[in-house]
């Protein structure tokens, strides 16, 4: 069982990294709303939709997290938290899926077929199968498709990068994207299991916690302009 | 002469009404946009339904085109719009 202050410092530093990740999340997505609505363009759909779905992910994480550390403070009530953070996982799970999904969209969406594009439930069904898999099967299985899918991802843009050179693409950006995925695996597995990163959760935080606000810092340098 | 993608052929037909004060009969734009009168059918309708041109008729009942605000606003962001795509590779 936590000690309470224990309990408090590391409730700070969830409150703390939380927040920052949450609100870049919905200012990228609020920034780029009017290059949307100007351009109906599916990349930047897809790219808006990513932070979309990773500030509802962060949120719910932020969620799940008070209900470990409540279990472990008040072992009498079970039941009723347990239930309630398993919907949390469900939700936090299929919105994370949906981000890496909308992430992969955004980069690969020219290569896909149009009737492919256009079946967007089916990306919602897969998420939701998944989470489900993952919180009451076999969180290992959830991980192994994320890790196909970043592999999958790293070697359609190494080899579309390969090909147009000359086309000036930001390489590093896909750099950090492959990094913003790994981390937010970590993510997962330390929500999923706690305590599964006890030691180095702060430096993870603090990771995941620059690599948005690149993104963030390229998104509104971007739009200002 | 590379293929014009879609938000700059959406871009050369804007420009062409703004270049003539904000008021071109359709015949002319399909003239100066350099499409085809299928393509140029396809982005006009669209242009229409996005709301970034609307149609106006003069006293004689003369159909004119005109940008609306949103129309000028996307000429005005079209670099930044361009530069965001591009950066992101989207």
């Amino acid at each position: 069982m936590p000690r309470p202050e224990m309990f408090a410092s590391n409730m700070g530093i969830e409150i703390l990294y939380s927040v920052i990740i949450i609100s870049v999340c919905l200012i990228i997505y609020f920034s780029t709303k009017e290059i949307y609505k100007l351009t109906s363009h599916k990349g930047v759909k897809y790219f808006r939709n990513t932070f979309l779905f990773f500030a509802i992910a962060y949120s719910f994480r932020f969620l799940a997290r008070p209900f470990a550390f409540m279990l472990q403070l008040f072992e009498t009530i079970k039941i009723s938290p347990l239930l309630s953070r398993t919907v949390i996982l469900i939700v936090f799970v299929y919105a994370s899926t949906m981000a890496l999904f909308y992430l992969i969209y955004s980069i690969l969406w020219k290569k896909l077929d149009k009737t492919i594009l256009s079946k967007n439930y089916l990306l919602h069904l897969a998420a939701l199968i998944l989470a489900i898999i993952a919180v009451f099967v076999k969180p290992e299985l959830f991980l192994l498709f994320q890790l196909v899918a970043i592999i999958f991802t790293s070697v359609i843009v190494y080899l579309d990068y390969n090909k147009s050179k000359e086309k000036k693409i930001p390489y590093p950006l896909y750099i950090i994207y492959a990094l913003l995925i790994i981390f937010w695996i970590f993510n997962i597995l330390s929500t999923i299991i706690p305590n599964f990163f006890r030691t180095t959760q702060t430096l993870l935080y603090l990771i995941s916690t620059v690599l948005f606000l690149i993104i963030f810092y390229k998104v509104i340098t971007k739009i200002k302009k | 002469m590379s293929k014009r993608n879609r938000l700059q052929v959406i871009h050369d037909i804007l420009k062409v009404i703004s270049n003539h004060n904000n008021s071109i009969k359709p015949t002319p734009l399909l003239r100066y946009s350099n499409l085809s009168s299928q393509s140029f059918s396809e982005y006009y309708k669209e242009l229409l339904e996005k709301e970034l041109i609307k149609e106006a008729k003069d006293k004689k009942g003369r159909k004119y085109i005109t940008l609306t605000d949103k129309g000028f606003v996307y000429l005005e962001k079209y670099k930044t719009i361009i530069g965001f795509i591009e950066d992101f590779n989207l």
